[in-house]
This record gives C-alpha cells, sequence and structure tokens, in this order.
C-alpha cells in the first residue's frame, strides 16, 4: 500500500518539478496550473456528488412536505423520503463515497507541495528520494514569488485573507438556501467559523500551500456555479420570472 | 448537518486535519542533522538544540551548549581549532565557545540559517550560510574580514586549502576563492545543487553534486577532469585514500572510483541513502547509512566486515582516533565503537530518554 501512496507521490512531485521546468521556473505558476489539472482530472469523481447534491436540493419542497406530514413519526418520515428518493432515482450515498475516492489524490498533492519546497536538509533528503534524476537539476526551486517565499508563510497575510474570501464564496457557492430554519442557522455558523479556521491554519503554512487552497477554492466555486448555480451566493438559476 | 458536511467541506475538513497531523509547516525544520568531531581526546557533538563535549574515553559528559537559553537546532558539525569550537545553528548564529568550559566567546549573525560546518585555517574561521554568502571571520574575536556571495544557499561545508578555498553552492556552482582576499579564482558548473563538501587531494578536486555525479576537477583552473554518474543525488564528501576515491550517494551505494580516471573500481549496496561521507583507517572504510547501520568495509574490495547498528538512521560521518569509530544516529545518540570489531564502547546518553 505505502509502495502505491509512493508511487502517486513520485509521479506528483516530478510532474510538479516538469511544470516548473516549462512555465518559466515559477512555482507558484506551476501550483496554480497542477491544481486546475488535479482539479479536471479529479471531475468523474466530484461531479456525480454535486449533480447528486443538486438533486436533492431540488426535491427539497417535496422532503418538507414529508416532515411536516410525519411530524410526529420520525421512522415513516424516513421511509417516505427514502422512496421518494428510490422513486427520483437518487442515491444519498453517491454524494459522499465519489469524495472519499478522491481524497488521496488531493492528499497526495498536497504533500507532494510540502515535498517539493523542500528549504531543510532533511526535508531536502526527502525530496531527493521521489525527484527524478532529469528533473533534479531544477532543486532547489526558486521559491520567490512576488513578495513571498514559498516556502514560507505569508509576512502580509495577504493570502489567509484570500483563503478566508474564497473558502466562503465556495461554501456558498455549494450550499443551497435552507428551507429548515434550525440547519439554515447551523449552515451560517459553519460558513463563518470554517473559512476563519482555515484563514488562521494558513497564516502558519508555507505560503505555497496558501496558493494552492485558493486556486482549488476557485475552481471549486468555477465547478460548482456551472452544476449548481450560485447556490446560497446569488439567487438560484431558474427561479427568476417564475 | 448533512448538507454541511457534504461536497467540498468533506475534502476541506479532511485536509486540515491531515495538514495538523503531519505538520507541514512551511520553513519550520523537523529536527537536527548531528554531527560531531573528535579533538584531543574530546568528543564535540552538536545534536538536536545542544553542543556536547564527551570524553572520548568514556562518553562522560563534560559540558553542554546553550544552558537555558535556546539556541539552534545544530545541522552543522563542530570545528575545533585554538581552544575554541565553532559551531552553525539554524538560527542564523556561528557561536564561538570555550572549548574547555563551554562558554560561548562570541557569536555572528548571517540572514539565513548556518547549515554547513565551520572551516578553520590559520586566525580565520570560515562559515557558509543559506543566505547564499561565505564569510571570513577572525577566528578569535568574530569580526568579519571578508564575504562573497553566491547565486543561491550554500549547505556545504568550505574547504580551506593552499590558501584557496572551495566552496559548493545551491546555484550548481563551484566556487574557487583566494583566501586571503575573498576574490574569486575559478567557478565551475555542475549539473545540479552542490551540498557535498569537496576534497582535495593532489591537484584534484573532488565533489558531488544533486544530478548524482562526482566531479573530479583540476584544482588550479577548475577545469573537469572526469565525471562519475551515479543513481541519486550525491550529498556525501568524498574520500580519497592512495588512487582510490570512496563517496556514496543517495542510490543507497558506495563508489570505489579510479582517482585519475574515475572507473569504478567496486560499490557496495546498503538499505539506506548513504549522505555521510566514509572514513578509512587500517584497510577498512566506514560507511554510515540512512538504513541505520554503521559498515566496516573492506577497502580493498568491498566486502563488508562488520557492521553495527543503531536505533535511527545515521547521516553525520564517522569519525576516527586511537582504534574507536564514533557514530551519531539521528536521534542524537553517540555511539563509540571498536573500530576493528565493531564492539559497543559506550553510548551516550547512557539512560533512555
Amino acid at each position: 500500500m505505502s509502495q502505491v501512496w509512493n508511487l502517486l507521490l513520485q509521479g506528483m512531485v516530478n510532474s510538479l518539478l516538469f511544470l516548473y521546468d516549462v512555465l518559466a521556473h515559477n512555482f507558484a505558476l506551476s501550483i496554480a496550473v497542477f491544481t486546475v489539472l488535479v482539479r479536471l482530472l479529479t471531475l468523474p469523481f466530484t461531479l456525480p456528488a454535486q449533480r447528486s447534491a443538486k438533486a436533492q436540493q431540488e426535491l427539497q419542497p417535496e422532503i418538507e412536505k414529508i416532515r411536516k406530514k410525519y411530524a410526529k413519526d420520525k421512522e415513516k418520515q424516513t421511509q417516505e423520503t427514502m422512496k421518494l428518493y428510490k422513486e427520483k432515482g437518487i442515491n444519498p450515498a453517491m454524494g459522499c463515497l465519489p469524495m472519499f475516492l478522491q481524497l488521496p489524490i488531493m492528499f497526495a498533492f498536497y504533500q507532494s507541495i510540502v515535498k517539493a519546497l523542500a528549504n531543510t536538509p532533511l526535508q531536502m533528503v526527502s525530496l531527493g528520494k521521489f525527484a527524478s534524476p532529469s528533473l533534479s537539476q531544477l532543486v532547489p526551486l526558486g521559491s520567490h514569488f512576488l513578495w513571498l517565499d514559498l516556502g514560507y508563510p505569508d509576512p502580509l497575510y495577504i493570502l489567509p485573507i484570500l483563503v478566508v474570501a474564497t473558502t466562503w464564496i465556495q461554501q456558498k457557492v455549494a450550499t443551497p438556501p435552507s428551507t429548515d430554519s434550525q440547519a439554515a442557522s447551523m449552515t451560517q455558523s459553519m460558513q463563518i467559523t470554517m473559512p476563519l479556521m482555515f484563514g488562521f491554519i494558513t497564516m502558519s503554512l508555507a505560503s505555497g500551500l496558501a496558493v494552492y487552497f485558493v486556486i482549488s477554492n476557485l475552481v471549486g466555486i468555477a465547478i460548482q456555479y456551472f452544476i449548481t448555480g450560485g447556490g446560497g451566493l446569488l439567487p438560484q438559476r431558474g427561479k427568476k420570472g417564475k | 448537518m448533512r448538507r454541511i458536511m457534504t461536497g467540498p467541506n468533506v475534502v476541506l475538513w479532511l485536509f486540515m486535519i491531515v495538514a495538523l497531523l503531519t505538520g507541514c509547516r512551511g520553513g519550520a525544520p523537523l529536527t537536527s542533522w548531528p554531527g560531531l568531531t573528535v579533538a584531543e581526546g574530546i568528543v564535540y557533538v552538536a545534536a538536536g538544540a545542544k553542543v556536547y563535549a564527551l570524553e572520548a574515553d568514556t562518553g562522560n559528559q563534560k559540558w553542554e551548549f546553550p544552558g537555558e537559553e535556546k539556541k539552534g537546532p545544530f545541522y552543522a558539525t563542530p570545528g575545533v581549532e585554538e581552544g575554541l569550537v565553532f559551531v552553525g545553528s539554524n538560527d542564523n548564529n556561528l557561536y564561538a565557545l570555550d572549548a574547555v568550559t563551554g562558554n560561548q566567546r562570541w557569536s555572528f549573525a548571517t540572514q539565513k540559517p548556518i547549515i554547513a560546518g565551520p572551516a578553520v585555517a590559520g586566525d580565520t574561521v570560515y562559515v557558509a550560510s543559506a543566505d547564499s554568502k561565505v564569510y571570513a571571520l577572525e577566528a578569535a574575536t568574530g569580526v568579519g574580514r571578508w564575504e562573497f556571495t553566491t547565486g543561491n544557499w550554500i549547505w556545504a561545508t568550505p574547504l580551506v586549502a593552499d590558501d584557496k578555498v572551495y566552496v559548493g553552492s545551491m546555484d550548481h556552482k563551484m566556487y574557487c576563492l583566494d583566501a586571503e582576499s575573498g576574490q574569486e579564482r575559478w567557478e565551475f558548473e555542475a549539473g545540479g545543487g552542490i551540498a557535498a563538501t569537496p576534497t582535495l587531494a593532489g591537484d584534484l578536486l573532488y565533489f558531488g553534486a544533486y544530478d548524482g555525479k562526482v566531479y573530479a576537477l583540476d584544482a588550479a583552473s577548475g577545469q573537469k577532469k572526469w565525471e562519475f554518474q551515479s543513481g541519486g543525488w550525491v550529498w556525501s564528501q568524498p574520500l580519497v585514500v592512495g588512487d582510490t576515491v570512496y563517496v556514496g550517494s543517495m542510490d543507497k551505494m558506495v563508489y570505489a572510483l579510479d582517482a585519475t580516471s574515475g572507473q569504478k573500481k567496486w560499490e557496495f549496496a546498503t538499505e539506506g541513502a548513504v549522505l555521510a561521507g566514509p572514513a578509512f583507517a587500517d584497510d577498512l572504510l566506514y560507511v554510515a547509512s540512512e538504513d541505520k547501520q554503521l559498515y566496516a568495509v573492506d577497502a580493498a574490495t568491498g566486502q563488508k566486515r562488520w557492521w553495527f547498528t543503531a536505533q535511527t538512521s545515521i547521516f553525520a560521518p564517522p569519525a576516527l582516533a586511537d582504534g574507536v569509530v564514533y557514530t551519531c544516529s539521528q536521534d542524537g545518540r553517540v555511539y563509540a565503537l571498536n573500530a576493528g570489531n565493531g564492539n559497543q564502547r559506550w553510548v551516550f546518553p547512557r539512560t533512555e530518554q
């Protein structure tokens, strides 16, 4: 298992190094391009989840009716909801499974960025085991981009702010407006705490990883928008004029 | 709640957990790269955030540096000369310590961590820093004499010989500088970053690079005489004994090469990367490996004679004195072994910590 993991890491580290080589030795650009490529390659995993979420979202009014109708009988409520899903051909589990399948890829990508940004001897030893001999001449990577040293946290805290903003927008886009007031309140609270937590953690992470978070969020927002519309961020597509 | 924990949120949460668990913070060193030097019956060890002086015979500790204050961690092997111990630190400073007491005499601040060991010649100490510079300092006071700037980090310990300073940089270049003035005499561009300390033997300068090659240059002109391609990065300082160059590689091998032609004589396989330069005494070559072993190998044939297993990987070069081989593993343990058979004489620290 660890060999498969190492192979995946090796492929990603060398892909990053290759992009660095062809993109004018700009590692920030390499991270951005590779992030887009990985997000596109994992679309087959993420699309079913997002489509399933959209379908469930469209059934909300009917589910709400079931909730009201069987407010005192939770078992019946669940049975009727599942029956409705079955009738509409929706498998609620489809929302989660593909996401878990893509996780190893995302973790490997995350770790490969950390590896490529090696700036201590021990990190460099680790990189030396993964980098292909033909790409080793690129090491150490030029880690400076604008005001950033990509191996170190952003001293101006601009990237953490961007991480907060894009994480918030992505959550807004991904989360449909809820008709259930309790769920809506919980969602709203999460939509504030999650981006803030991410921003806080990014303050102490290598800024190269913050670049990854921002780009990944932007791609996620674009994909989500084209599939499900603006979610809670914008008025839902198709509702205008009804 | 289901809505909150579906879609990209799940990924984000798990990412955060992994980030926290793996501790992948930029710029934060994971640990140190211990190194040791033996001089006049004392083993000077830089490991973790401490420098220790141990009696070579017994392993008894004479002093440690620093006391309560926080300094380090130390990646560099200490240098000892004229009653002073010089040690570079990841906190950007070179410290000069009294060899008898361990008290700090002076410190010199660079702009970035000091990964390389110091080189001392006469009354001058030469230190290289990750700020891309080589500094020449007055050994007694730490007052700067000259500095020379390269194009990238310097992690390799400079070599001082024949009034010249040879130093490799991560900008792929080996520089030859005038030891007195710091003026550049020549430079040679390798195919990868240079983190290995060079070795001078006769008229040739030998060193390895991240392109996996071992180079031999004419020391006077910097002209390449030969190169040897290994299967991994070469971080180990070459050792020249007679007409043979011994060098380790991250491809887990130790190579014996003909010093004049670069032709391979034999190779010895370990189970891990060989990052440390080998040591030699009485026809035996001592090789430390990431596989936790210190091997004693017949220098003529490459046959394994004995081996010693430490508790963790060994990245530091072994040191030899009076029939004893000293080695330091990545957990900071120092082992004194009988050079002839590998029997352990002492280990520091004595108790489990």
